[in-house]
């Protein structure tokens, strides 16, 4: 029923998807910006709600420990010392099994 | 004697529970309190998902206009593909939004329970026991295709083509492709019998163009497979003029921007021998653009008929 009602209001859809890209394009702008500032090498994007970063020379300061089961390496435990420092981000792990 | 011992899972699911990594990590930290500026300014800020919040206040708004709900909406029970009223509706904002070659008609509309759970269903009605589907990576976590499909993954590298999404490497990815297909065949003994996409990708934020889909298409008419499009990001890409802007304040002055093309939809794919290509299906759901997870609103778009009438059986019967 909501979606029905939302779907079959296309002008008002188009006059969303135009705020909604605004605002998309001003996060973008807002984080890689940032994300330069900051020296983080990252994947240029014109989609989409996500950044593809590239934090590999972190993992030197997260050398494999082979008695920790859960974080068997160094990008868990990079992942895990991100979460325990306030911010989840998903390991390049989960994108290329 | 059993009352008060509890049966352990199915052995595929005990084995189910440690192939996803990306569920393992939410399981495990699902207890940490989330960030919120006002009330826990010290939680987690949780980027593991790609949630869209941008517009809450445009959908508060919305929300707040529309009529209460009577008892008759959510007693009545609706067609296992969805209601009449909800299919046009949604087959009129695919031909508004997404430019098909041919319009979508609500009869090629399957509705369901976000975009996984009808990519299950598709994966269900076109794969058999044991097939394999080629995944290109890097790509976000996957849902599991073995669950219940009893899909193999054969994740596909595309890490050493410089720009994947450029058309001038579509050659590139057909290498790849094939290699993984003939490898998965030979070392497996399994018949992919499907490609899936994300289209704009979820990771690198990058859409597919009509060339490149088309390539990929007619590659997978030659190798006898299906062609599947996860396009829920579709109405997430940026603005044509604003591409540029945000390309060039954002660059590294060495770094080489890549070539932008605007979102092009699977469904814009020309017709072939005077019919929209058959084999070819299109996911999308409301959680993404719209911010949406909670409505748990999915579509299925296929030309191919029988597909639909098999999903739609299944669907039936699981309702």
């Amino acid at each position: 029923m909501f979606a029905t009602g939302l779907l079959c209001q296309r002008d008002l859809l188009a006059g969303y998807l135009v705020k909604y890209r605004q605002r998309l394009t001003s996060a973008y702008l807002t984080a890689g910006g940032a994300l330069r500032r900051l020296e983080i090498p990252f994947a240029l994007a014109y989609a989409g709600l996500f950044i593809f970063v590239d934090l590999s020379q972190w993992l030197k300061y997260f050398p494999e420990q082979e008695d920790d089961l859960w974080s068997p390496t160094p990008e868990l435990r990079l992942c895990e010392w991100l979460i325990n420092h306030g911010v989840f981000l998903n390991p390049g792990q989960v994108s290329d099994k | 004697m059993f009352f008060n011992v509890p049966f352990q899972p199915s052995h595929r699911a005990l084995d189910a529970a440690h192939r996803d990594l990306a569920c393992e990590l939410h399981q495990k930290f699902r207890g940490r309190s989330r960030y919120h500026a006002v009330e826990r300014p010290n939680g987690l800020i949780d980027l593991s998902g790609a949630t869209n919040s941008l517009m809450s206040d445009w959908f508060d708004r919305y929300t707040a206009a529309q009529p209460s709900l009577n008892a008759s909406q959510l007693m009545d029970c609706p067609s296992p593909s969805g209601s009449e009223d909800l299919l046009n509706a949604a087959a009129g904002f695919f031909n508004d939004f997404f430019h098909p070659s041919h319009s979508v008609s609500p009869s090629e509309i399957l509705a369901g329970n976000g975009a996984t759970t009808l990519l299950d269903l598709l994966l269900w009605a076109s794969c058999d026991r044991g097939d394999a589907v080629l995944v290109m990576t890097p790509t976000f976590s996957m849902p599991d295709m073995n669950l219940r499909a009893d899909i193999t993954t054969i994740p596909v590298s595309t890490a050493h083509i410089s720009d994947p999404f450029d058309p001038s490497a579509v050659s590139d990815l057909i290498r790849a492709l094939d290699a993984a297909t003939d490898g998965a065949a030979r070392r497996r003994g399994v018949r992919c019998r499907a490609l899936f996409i994300c289209n704009p990708a979820a990771l690198q934020g990058r859409c597919y163009t009509l060339k490149t889909l088309a390539e990929l298409a007619a590659w997978c008419s030659r190798r006898e497979m299906h062609l599947i499009a996860n396009e829920v990001y579709a109405l997430s890409a940026f603005g044509p003029g604003s591409q540029n802007r945000a390309m060039a304040s954002v660059s590294d002055p060495g770094q080489h921007a890549p070539s932008t093309t605007g979102f092009t939809s699977i469904l814009s794919l020309p017709y072939v021998g005077g019919r929209p290509p058959q084999n070819v299906h299109c996911l999308y759901s409301l959680s993404k653009d719209f911010g949406m997870k909670g409505l748990r609103m999915g579509f299925l778009v296929t030309r191919n008929s029988s597909i639909h009438a098999a999903a739609l059986k299944a669907r039936y019967d699981l309702r």
